[in-house]
């Protein structure tokens, strides 16, 4: 992104003006690959992130902006070291750097954790019954001294074997979820190589991004739900 | 060249005063030679004041005027210090929900007086050393002192005539004193003990990058919590011994304190010492004394519980660094408690390693606070610090869930923002409450302060945009702004009540975010499904009074039913069952919603895809 140069206002990119030398200010909506000179793909390598933070922080943290004698373009170098930190924090973690891509390429949207993932429908029904049974079971149990019910507790095994296995089905689709997702961020990636970084983008170009961000996107908050849903189960069996 | 700024550890034991010179630190000693400056203040008539040894030679015979351990009521509330308070010979006043004040020699004083009389004694150290009048300081903080502490401290500075112009934290100070010759990239944890709190920080140095990846520790432990509990086995002893108990007055108390003190830090060097405390009570003209041997197997049985409470903090911080006890290359130690024996040993255990012991323990911190003031001004160009922010920071959303801003252990200086709106209709104000903590509810996280943003247009809940911007400077200190984006209304807050972390607090929080994390979990589906299903309820009963005879009896029956079922699942706790109940009503209004969408489409009078039309709306 292009900003004007405080002190020769030619119109310039990147952290210092080409022509004098200043510190360009930093547009509050750039995005964090480009604050610190990254391609904006999900493989991040995180050995130049963390040079490219220490590299920027050297030029812009406000121990080394002290020196500079005016005040405006200490502002700049402190709202830069901001944006520097926001994003290393956001970019060094692959959760945090793949929801944020989905938040630049699609607007601010509710993450949708709580919808069942079409395939798992069926599987999710039954899991639920078996819950519920457990549930049920365990309230059922006799009371100590009184007759007992020598069905029940075989139920209660039984219930908790289907369960068990159920997990480990889960567990398998939850493997499946993460490799299409893998295979999308490659998809993405892969798109990254073949376009130049942050320049403007051809329609098609633009509707494949928002095509794979989209179903990243779909493939993040299913994982989300399997998680939870993976975590209920193991409250139940591990009670 | 800009003047010098100093670099000052203002302990709750001793403090110290260090400046670098033409590349070398100098730990700054006072007339006497000594370099550490007891932070104790004796207080006497008309503003005159004794502070250092003086102070602690007269603490004996003045108990009740002599203020020791005033960093512990730094920025605290009265109701967050009473179990400090019960072992102290001065008094601490206030009601509850105030700053702590102290009374001493006829005058009521704040925390940070007390501490600027501390700092103003190092000034003047320094000055003389320098001969000329010191204005800029560096003060060194526990990295896990909050926002309120830090600010006490900073108006100790300037109640002392210092520009304290940066507060860093300890541990990371003792690493810039251990590594600023070092090259190589290297990983090092700070394990760093001292009178009254606790701190680990684990940081990666690179080319003179100081690099924080992780902090962690307790505010409410260390070596004093050690000499409790010898004056506590001094106690049950002497009455064991002599059938009644040993009064507890201010004078005694702290007679008894100084010499198991004393005998503890001999027992670093010794197997055994001798307890000596003659003529310590009276009673029917008869006087007892205590005289006992204490070998540092009995020590080390009295304080391993005590000692053993830096193993998680530990741990935790390891793994939020990411690494493994061998993947760190040197463990430094910070503090005079690091001196035990068994503190070495419980170090080794954990990270696998002998610690590094070469920096004197106590001045490490002044010695690392005078190299960061090197670095502000001017005098060293190849160091950096990069510190982080120890516990998640956010506010309170609609049901009592904790929203965090920033994370734990961001980098720092660093900003946050979020829109968020309100929750019921024509809301004209709402509640901005801050938090600190890593619970999933509000309610288990400490508060730092609240605001009101106002004068929001009457609008349907979910309408208005509020945005919360959260900025958390380098020095650690915390700004909250909230703006209504559309009429511009801004309400602005520093962060700077008086909230310390109490005792249980602080290792609950992280504890318990990892405990609870499953209870949290439902609590937070219970709230998160309990909004929707009211919201549903509400939705489904309106339209239902305004197209439900379009409905076949069958269809109308199983609504009302299963609306009956959601309202039932509400007055229960289990969001199991709230979600099955939601769900199956979800699924029944469908042809409801076709009803609503027929009617929309009739009464636009055109046709549209119904897949336009939102089924609830």
């Amino acid at each position: 992104m292009r900003v004007v140069c405080i002190s020769c206002d030619s119109r310039e990119s990147g952290h210092w003006c080409s022509q004098c030398g200043t510190i360009l200010p930093t547009p509050e909506n750039e995005d964090y690959f480009s604050v610190l000179g990254l391609p904006q793909k999900i493989n991040v390598d995180e050995t130049a992130l963390k040079e490219r933070f220490f590299d920027l922080n050297r030029a812009f943290h406000p121990d080394r902006a002290a020196k500079l004698t005016d005040e405006r373009t200490r502002e700049i170098a402190l709202r830069k070291a901001v944006m520097i930190n926001n994003g290393f924090n956001t970019l060094r973690d692959r959760t945090r750097r793949i929801h944020y891509l989905i938040r630049q390429e699609l607007g601010e949207r509710e993450e949708n954790s709580g919808h069942v993932p079409v395939e798992l429908f069926e599987l999710v029904e039954e899991i639920n019954e078996l819950m519920a049974g457990v549930r049920r079971a365990r309230q059922a149990k006799p009371q100590e001294g009184s007759v007992s019910n020598p069905g029940n507790g075989n139920q209660l095994a039984d219930l908790l074997t289907r369960l068990q296995g159920h997990l480990q089905d889960l567990t398998a689709r939850r493997e499946a979820f993460e490799q299409t997702l893998r295979s999308k961020e490659e998809e993405w990636d892969a798109l990254c190589d073949s376009t130049h970084n942050f320049e403007v983008l051809d329609v098609l170009t633009r509707a494949k991004r928002r095509q794979i961000v989209s179903s990243l996107a779909v493939k993040m908050d299913e994982i989300s739900y399997v998680d939870s849903l993976i975590r209920r189960i193991k409250d139940i069996l591990y009670e | 060249m800009m003047a010098k700024i100093i670099g000052i550890d203002l302990g709750t034991t001793n403090s110290v005063v260090a400046v670098m010179e033409g590349g070398k630190v100098t730990v700054i000693p006072d007339d006497e030679g000594q370099k550490l400056c007891p932070s104790i203040v004796a207080i006497g008539e008309r503003k005159f004041q004794l502070v250092g040894i003086p102070a602690r030679n007269q603490l004996l015979l003045n108990p009740r005027n002599t203020i020791y351990s005033i960093k512990r009521f730094m920025g605290r509330r009265h109701e967050e210090v009473t179990k400090e308070e019960r072992s102290l010979s001065y008094e601490v006043i206030g009601k509850p929900e105030e700053m702590v004040k102290v009374k001493a020699g006829g005058r009521i004083l704040t925390p940070p007086e007390v501490s600027a009389m501390i700092l103003r004694t190092l000034k003047d150290r320094a000055s003389h050393y320098l001969g000329t009048e010191v204005q800029k300081a560096i003060v060194t903080v526990p990295a896990y002192f909050n926002d309120s502490q830090r600010q006490a401290t900073k108006d100790a500075g300037g109640l002392a005539g210092l520009d304290v112009v940066r507060i860093i934290n300890e541990p990371t100070a003792a690493a810039l004193a251990y590594g600023l010759d070092k090259r190589q990239v290297s990983k090092i944890a700070v394990f760093d003990l001292g009178g009254g709190t606790f701190d680990i920080s684990i940081l990666e140095l690179s080319m003179g990058i100081f690099h924080v990846l992780a902090t962690n520790g307790d505010t409410h432990l260390g070596g004093d919590d050690i000499d409790k509990s010898l004056v506590e086995w001094v106690y049950t002893e002497f009455e064991n011994e002599n059938g009644f108990a040993l009064k507890r007055t201010p004078e005694v108390y702290e007679r008894v304190r100084q010499e198991v003190e004393k005998a503890k830090c001999e027992l670093s060097l010794s197997e055994a010492v001798d307890l000596s405390l003659p003529i310590l009570d009276s009673r029917d003209g008869k006087v007892f004394s205590f005289i006992r041997g204490l070998r540092r197997t009995q020590l080390e049985a009295l304080s391993r519980g005590i000692v053993e409470r830096t193993v998680n903090p530990c741990r935790r911080a390891m793994d939020d660094a990411g690494l493994a006890p061998d993947q760190i290359d040197e463990v430094i130690l910070v503090g005079g408690s690091t001196r035990m024996p068994l503190v070495r040993q419980l170090v080794k255990n954990v990270f696998e390693k002998d610690p590094n012991t070469s920096v004197n323990p106590d001045e490490v911190v002044a010695i690392g606070a005078a190299i960061q003031g090197a670095v502000l001004s001017g005098d060293i160009s190849d160091v950096l610090l990069l510190d982080v922010n120890p516990l998640s920071l956010g506010i309170e959303t609609y049901g009592g869930a904790m929203s965090k801003l920033i994370f734990r252990n961001s980098p720092i200086p660093a900003t946050a923002k979020e829109v968020f709106t309100t929750a019921v209709d024509n809301q004209t104000a709402i509640d901005v409450h801050i938090l600190q903590g890593e619970r999933e509810m509000a309610s288990d996280n400490r508060t730092l302060a609240r605001f009101a943003l106002s004068g929001i247009i009457p609008q349907p809940g979910g309408v208005p945009r509020i945005e919360v911007t959260f900025v958390i400077d380098v020095n650690g200190i915390l700004n909250v702004t909230a703006k209504d984006l559309s009429t511009g209304k801004e309400e602005h807050i520093e962060v700077k009540p008086a909230y310390g972390l109490t005792e249980e607090e602080i290792s609950r929080q992280v504890d318990e975010s990892v405990e609870h994390a499953f209870e949290d979990m439902d609590r937070r589906m219970w709230v998160d499904h309990k909004q929707e299903a009211e919201r549903v309820v509400a939705a489904t009963q309106k339209t239902m009074s305004q197209y439900g005879e379009k409905l076949d009896d069958a269809t109308r029956e199983r609504i009302i039913g299963l609306v009956v079922r959601t309202r039932t699942a509400l007055e229960g706790g289990d969001w199991h069952e709230l979600k099955a109940a939601l769900d199956a009503l979800n699924e029944a209004t469908l042809p409801l919603a076709e009803v609503l969408v027929t009617e929309a489409i009739k009464a636009e009078g055109s046709l549209q895809a119904p897949g336009t039309h939102s089924p609830s709306s």
